[in-house]
């Protein structure tokens, strides 16, 4: 069995299609961690490229901790008093503050303007002057333990890039599957390899293995790229306990789950990895009933993207919720927390609850469609 | 080593492909003759499991072979027509590989992988990628994937397809030297390969088995049918248009033809001795017409 999954897996990495289709991967790759890393408003929102970065490190360093309504008139205190300083040549954006800004800020008055005619006036507005929202008016969740405050844009670019690279890793999943079964059917094999004495059981097992094996190795040196550039990026992994309530870029206030930043990754993750396996299985299912790889592809895109059209005619009800299972609704992390959290989107009443039902879901359809691609190889007759 | 078909018939979309075929094979040599879409690959593909016929049964040994299927696959060796390699695969590991789908231990895979490679004149070739073998490279590592698990039942479909006449003389001797205690069955256009190395041919009909017997005897059934002439120019027409020519030669007296004919076709025409040739045009006389 070992010797067939070898060659199963230099079938598929010798593939022209592969090849090419890892070459684009690989410039679409970069190209996604420099937008979204290199070329993030963070990072380009200063004079020079990186003095955005490093005003938010500053900023945040003094903004770290306990996320308290006195917390947060610091934070904002410390931000006006900036914005209004001569010495402050105003040019690069912080980006941190003016998300914090934006929520607590009254939304009557037009605090900017308000402090460019102080300026103007040689005069200055503190932060007493201004009526900050309450956290609890907010409706930020509460918890036994107070939640924080701290690092929060660099951890929405990473999860804005992990958004990314789960659509590149599903289309290079596709690739990578779509060619499995098919390749073999349109180049006339099977009828050989049918009539072997493995070739209607441990090949398929051999082929399902393979793919998958591909598939996950692809998955995680992504995933690592991706965190290697965070890394770098972020100047580390500061911010990783930092409570997802607090990510106001995210503005997921009421999300009811005690979950820091990190933990939120590590879970999106999981989840992509499971949704990946389900893609296998589905791509595997259709490589298996097609004759060319050329269609087999374009099917299994087309059954990738379907859920997400068929979302804009079913707006509520339990089609809504069913389709709301499948990877390509609930990819986006901010989907994903807000999706699964919410009684009105989802099947069951808890996040927690969501996950895992998802996620066995999603499994028991990898299972389901490999023991289908396995029966119909096993009982497959050449026409 | 006994194989016996049952009263086989296929049928596509109510169409029957196979009527009712039935015969038995002892170790030997046979000869598969047929036209295009006389019903040969789609009975071989049944005898090698990959089709399902709609009725009758094969049994191996008094075993019906779907009964267990993995069993009778061990024993099989089949080169299908018409399939694509793995061009970026090379012909040692393609070997290596169909090896490992029959289930040969990985030593002695390499070691019979080498032994076939070197019996069909690939030793050399056999690093190289097979998107760099010709048609003829490619037809001989077939053949030679077929018998890795020296098979006691061997299925060769146009095996001589893109062979030169070297290679096929080679072929020819390969399966002779390879036959003893085997039931090989091959089919084939090129009714010379059958003549010289099948010891029995069966043919096969618009999905029927018509005759069978040794070369000889299956001539001898229509002796008195083949006649030549040597005909007029003006006449040509005619006669080809009326009968089955299989030769035509220009002389400076005329045009000498082979025709295959119940009734003397010309008042010149005498009767010769007929070949296989003339047998395979004699059965497919309508495919020949058009």
């Amino acid at each position: 069995m070992r010797t067939l999954v070898k060659y199963e897996i230099e079938k598929i990495i010798q593939s022209k299609s592969f090849i090419g289709g890892m070459l684009v991967s690989l410039v679409v790759l970069a190209g996604i961690l420099f937008i979204g890393f290199y070329y993030s408003q963070l990072h380009i929102s200063g004079e020079k490229i990186g003095d955005g970065t490093e005003l938010y490190h500053e900023v945040v360093k003094e903004s770290t901790g306990e996320f308290t309504d006195q917390k947060v008139k610091d934070i904002l205190s410390v931000y006006i008093d900036r914005y209004q300083s001569k010495e402050s040549d105003n040019k690069t954006f912080d980006l941190f503050s003016w998300q914090i800004g934006d929520t607590f800020f009254p939304k009557d008055i037009d605090i900017y303007l308000t402090m460019n005619e102080a300026i103007a006036q040689n005069n200055k507005m503190t932060i007493d002057e201004i009526n900050l929202k309450a956290i609890e008016d907010l409706g930020f969740t509460a918890f036994d333990a107070p939640l924080t405050i701290g690092s929060y844009v660099t951890w929405y670019d990473l999860y804005k890039v992990n958004d990314q690279l789960f659509i590149l890793i599903s289309i290079i999943t596709i690739l990578i599957c779509s060619i499995v079964f098919s390749s073999d059917a349109s180049r006339n094999l099977n009828q050989l390899l049918l009539s072997t004495k493995f070739g209607r059981n441990q090949l398929t097992v051999s082929k399902i293995i393979a793919a998958t094996c591909i598939s996950t190795f692809v998955f995680l040196f992504i995933q690592i790229v991706s965190v290697v550039c965070f890394y770098v990026y972020n100047s580390g992994f500061g911010g990783w306990d930092i409570s997802i309530q607090t990510n106001f870029s995210l503005k997921l206030f009421t999300f009811p789950v005690e979950f820091n930043q990190l933990q939120v990754f590590l879970l999106v993750v999981a989840f992509h990895f499971v949704s990946m396996l389900s893609i296998v299985g589905i791509t595997l299912f259709v490589s298996s009933i097609t004759r060319s790889p050329f269609s087999s592809l374009v099917i299994s895109l087309g059954l990738f993207f379907l859920p997400k059209a068929l979302t804009e005619f079913f707006k509520r009800g339990i089609i809504y919720k069913l389709l709301n299972l499948f990877p390509i609704n609930n990819y986006s992390i901010y989907n994903f927390l807000s999706l699964l959290s919410s009684k009105r989107d989802f099947l069951l009443n808890s996040f927690i609850q969501n996950v895992v039902f998802t996620m066995i879901v999603l499994l028991i359809a990898k299972v389901v469609l490999d023991i289908m691609v396995y029966w119909r190889m096993k009982n497959n007759q050449i026409a | 080593m006994l194989l016996e078909l049952h009263n086989i018939t296929k049928k596509y979309d109510n169409a029957a492909v196979l009527h009712d075929v039935s015969f038995t094979l002892k170790p030997g040599v046979y000869g598969l003759l047929g036209s295009n879409g006389s019903g040969k690959t789609t009975l071989f593909r049944i005898i090698c499991g990959v089709t399902k016929q709609n009725t009758g049964t094969i049994t191996y040994n008094q075993r019906d072979i779907h009964s267990n299927p993995d069993a009778f696959r061990s024993i099989l060796g089949f080169l299908p027509q018409d399939f694509s390699y793995y061009p970026d695969f090379t012909g040692m590991k393609f070997m290596l590989y169909i090896a490992a789908l029959k289930g040969i231990n990985k030593k002695i895979a390499k070691k019979r992988c080498l032994e076939l490679l070197e019996l069909v004149g690939l030793e050399d070739m056999k690093n190289k990628k097979i998107r760099k073998y010709s048609g003829g490279m490619k037809q001989r590592l077939g053949i030679a994937q077929a018998m890795i698990n020296d098979p006691e039942v061997l299925i060769l479909d146009e095996p001589t397809v893109g062979l030169d006449p070297k290679e096929r003389v080679r072929f020819r001797n390969l399966i002779s030297s390879f036959s003893e205690n085997k039931i090989i069955i091959l089919s084939t256009h090129i009714v010379s390969d059958v003549e010289y190395i099948a010891d029995e041919i069966l043919v096969l009909n618009q999905g029927r088995l018509e005759n069978r017997g040794a070369s000889a005897e299956l001539v001898n059934t229509i002796s008195g049918d083949v006649w030549e002439s040597v005909v007029e120019a003006s006449k040509l027409d005619e006669i080809l248009a009326d009968y089955v020519i299989s030769n035509q030669k220009h002389t400076a007296n005329g045009t000498v033809l082979r025709i295959i004919s119940k009734e003397k076709p010309t008042p010149n025409a005498q009767q010769v001795q007929p070949t296989l040739e003339d047998l395979y045009l004699y059965y497919f006389r309508e495919d020949a017409n058009k």
